[in-house]
Formats: C-alpha cells, structure tokens, sequence
C-alpha cells in the first residue's frame, strides 16, 4: 500500500510540474524540447519491450499507436 | 526627426539581426538533436525478463533507421524471442478452501503439456519441458509529402511455433499552428492464426471428466468430448486520432484516442476453467476448455505530458483510460523521472501502475451444486478463467542508467520490479525482473 502511495505521488507530482501556462512557442524556441529526454518516445526499444510485456499481461492495450503485430501471449 | 527614426530602424534591424543570429544555433541544435535520435541509426536491445517459478523471456531486438533522403526515411525492427516456463491455465487442482495451489500449463508449441496431471508433480516437470521461439520482423516507410504533412506506412510479420501474425498499418502526421500542433490519424489490420498442438478445441467443451460420476451436473458432456478442430482465426483493427501540442518552451502534450475491432477467434485455446463440488470439499470433477465471444470493441483514451523543468531534469508522465465490450475497465498511469549527473550519464526512475477491473464473463471455476459460488445449471456458453481477464494491479518500479559513448553513440541499462497482485486469491501474488540492455549509434 506504501508503494502504490509512493507511485501515485510521484505521477500526480509529473503531472502538477507540467501544468504550466500555455505559451505560443517559436520554432527557434524548441531547443529545450528537441533534446532527447524531451521526446515522446526517446528510447524505442525500450517503448518496444514494455508494450510487448504489458499487452501479454493485461487485459488493456494501446493508446499510443497503431500496429506493432500481434503474438499467441494474448 | 528624421535621423532620429533613421536611427529606430537601424536599431530595430540590428536587435533582429542579432535575435536570427543568437536562434540559428538553437535551429541547429533541433536539427542535429533530431537527426541523432531518429536517422541512420542503429539500436540493438538484449532484455531478460523472469517471472517467479514462471515465464522466462529472452529477448533480442535489433532496429536500423535510415534516412534515404530529405523526404524518405526507412526504418525496420526485428525481434527474437525464447520463452520457457509456465503459465497458469485457470484450472485448479486441489481442494480451494485448504490449497492456494494452481495447475500449470506447459507454452504454446509444447505438446508435452501438464494441464491433466492433477497430484502437482507438473509444477517440477514444466521447468524443463517447454521453449518456445518468436520472430516478429516490422518496417516502415515515412515519406514527407511536403513540410507540414507525413505519411508512414508500414508493415509487420511474426510466428511462433503454433502463431502467425500478419500487420499492415498506415497514418498521417499534419503539423499546424505554426507547427505547434502535430494532428495524426492512423490504422492498422492484423491478420492472425492460432494452430495450438492438438487443435483448437471447441469453447467450453469438456476436456476431461474426472470419476464421482454421482456428483456430475446433468449438463455435462463426459461421453462427447471434442478437441481437435481447424487453427482458429482472427482479424483486428486498430484505429488512433490523436493531437500532439507544443504547450510552451518546456513542455510537451500528447492526447490520444484510439479504438479497435477484433472479430474471430479470440479464445486462448490453452486456458482451461475447472468444474468444482462442493461433495468433495471444492474438488476437481471436470476441466473444461474456455470461450471468449467471437467480437471484441474497446476504446483508450491515452494523456501523455513532456516537461523539462531544468537543463538536466525531464518528467514524463502518461495515463491511459481503457474500456472494452467485454466489461473490462482500465487505468494506466506511466511516469519517468529523468536527471543528467554528468554530462555523458543521466539515470531515470520509472514508476508504473496499472489497475483493472474484471471481464463480464471471467470466474475463477464453476460451481457444480446449486447454491454454490459460480455455479452454473447450464453448460456456460462464455467463460474464462484466464487471471488476466481478472481484476489485478501491476505495479512497477524501475531505475534506468545511461551513458553517452561519444557524440553518435549511447548505451543504457535498466532493471524494474513488477509486481502483479491479483483478486483471485487462488493466485499468489507474482513478482517479476526485467532487466534491458540497449545501444545505440549512427553509421
């Protein structure tokens, strides 16, 4: 139970840090999001591997993509 | 007066020719940035994942991204995978009240299966008796049509020993607002084929009968049993609109919503659901073959937010929102917590929590006496007693460390905790380690 406190306090912490206030940014402006750390899927390996694990154990899939093939783990 | 404004003016185009001068570098850290992370780029993955008295997964992957030029860009994705181990099946085996326990079922592509040995000594045999082998080989083409408007197209292909899986997907990617905003629509067709060792059997017949012919429900079947039929087969459709928008200089906004159709097939052939009496104190008197409805609808609604409070921290936090007709509800929250120590190191905290809530036609067995828990007066038409159509929570916590080689290459190492806590309280809760090794670098 201290972990899924500790989980969901980090989250709800993400979250609360970005709700910034809206700013119509410059395209000469992108430097701080066109380092790797701020992309949507900087390691796709990575992204690869996890959606693969979840999608055999869980019931829920997707939501960030489309395709990626199915496998007889679901 | 005159000078004066003369003056103005010069000032004016001095201050903005300093302003082009001081923004071309940023331009051009976004390019070479870019370039880095997708383009003429090899990335190569070893990830070992251990389920506890279960599953073991090695898996190897290799990805090569190449520009061909301005507008074509190509990339391709294999994967290898060997499994051994076992799964639960959803039978139980033993009596309920007095034994957690749980049957075993060898993987797909093993004949030599455990799944009629009721006394437990299947549990020692499945460590050794199974492997199974997946190849999953996937590419697209990214073609730019003109600067603000992308297309991918893309293909897929697997197989395992009893599986072939069949992709072709498609989207479009339209920057506006300035190119603040990125509007994608994309689908994809999965054409899949189940050939389980000893045919697909048919949904919740009987697979075995065991003696106490006295406690039998007058539905079942113990003298018609049937098992092998044609490999089973199932098409899914994945459809996804979303909007991806540049929120302000540190901060990154993605909002997806997606829905797919599965029709076929959609019935795991190797899960089983026991016939349980209370006569016999919860005891096995029969094992049936579970069955999914043929249709599947669900929808996600996916929230993902980038932000990069300083130089060396990134956050990036996601929730998904899942439903399905099949009565399952999901939430999905994902976090990573990003720091650079040093200028080549950085570590991440990854932190996930997924929670469900159970499919309409999923128990944990069947009743046989009237009165009892699950019980049933008619041979059940759908049902499953797959513990991941159960209700569960999987919790996951992992560190990540990564290291710049040099300026065309990097490599990282994680390992994560998952932890998956079920409602079924036959099943104990089951730990799981992944551990991943990733390079990559341009040629």
């Amino acid at each position: 139970m201290i972990k899924i406190k500790i989980i969901i306090t980090a989250l709800l912490t993400t979250f609360i840090l970005s709700s910034c206030a809206y700013e119509p940014v410059k395209p000469w402006h992108r430097d701080v999001l066109s380092k790797e750390m701020a992309q949507l899927i900087p390691d796709p390996l990575e992204n690869e591997s996890d959606e693969h694990i979840y999608f055999s154990k869980e019931a829920a899939k997707g939501g960030q993509g489309v395709g990626g093939g199915g496998c007889g783990c679901n | 007066m005159q000078l004066k404004k003369s003056q103005s003016i010069k000032q004016k185009l001095a201050l903005a020719s300093s302003a082009l001068l001081l923004a071309t570098p940023s331009i051009s850290a976004e390019k070479k940035e870019a370039k880095i992370t997708d383009v003429d780029k090899i990335g190569i993955s070893q990830l070992y994942y251990t389920e506890e008295e279960r599953v073991t997964v090695n898996k190897t992957q290799v990805l090569i991204n190449k520009e061909i030029n301005e507008s074509n860009l190509v990339k391709f994705n294999y994967v290898y995978d060997t499994m051994s181990g076992a799964s639960p099946n959803g039978r139980i085996y033993s009596v309920i009240s007095d034994d957690n326990s749980i049957t075993y079922t060898t993987a797909s592509g093993s004949a030599n299966t455990v799944a009629n040995n009721s006394s437990g000594e299947g549990i020692e045999a499945w460590k050794t008796s199974f492997e199974d082998t997946r190849k999953a080989y996937n590419a697209e083409w990214e073609h730019e049509f003109f600067r603000t408007f992308k297309g991918v197209v893309g293909g897929g292909y697997s197989t395992e020993n009893d599986y072939e899986s069949k992709t072709f997907s498609g989207k479009f990617l339209l920057d506006v607002n300035q190119r603040r905003t990125t509007v994608t629509a994309g689908m994809s067709v999965s054409l899949d084929t189940v050939s389980p060792f000893g045919g697909v059997p048919e949904g919740s017949s009987v697979l075995t009968c065991h003696e106490f012919a006295a406690f039998r429900p007058t539905w079942l079947e113990c003298d018609n049993i049937k098992t092998i039929f044609a490999p089973g087969d199932k098409v899914v459709k994945d459809y996804l609109i979303g909007v991806t928008q540049v929120w302000n200089r540190r901060t990154l906004m993605q909002f997806n919503f997606a829905f797919s159709t599965e029709d076929g097939y959609l019935t795991d052939p190797y899960k089983q659901v026991s016939l349980v009496s209370s006569e016999l104190d919860g005891g096995e008197l029969a094992v049936l073959h579970e069955k999914r409805p043929d249709t599947r609808n669900t929808q996600s609604l996916f929230y993902k937010v980038i932000h990069v409070p300083t130089d060396k921290i990134g956050l990036r936090g996601s929730y998904r929102l899942y439903w399905d007709d099949w009565g399952v509800i999901a939430h999905t929250f994902n976090s990573h917590i990003r720091y650079d120590l040093l200028s080549k190191v950085y570590v991440q905290a990854h932190g996930r929590l997924h929670w469900q809530g159970a499919a309409d036609f999923f128990q944990p067995y069947v009743g046989a006496d009237s009165g009892s828990l699950y019980h049933s007066s008619s041979r059940p038409n759908i049902i499953s007693a797959d513990s991941r159509l159960g209700e569960l929570a999987n919790i996951t916590a992992g560190i990540k460390l990564g290291i710049k080689i040099n300026k065309d290459s990097n490599a990282s190492i994680r390992i994560e905790k998952l932890q998956t806590r079920y409602d079924n309280k036959l099943l104990p809760q089951l730990e799981t380690l992944i551990t991943q090794f990733n390079l990559y670098f341009k040629f």
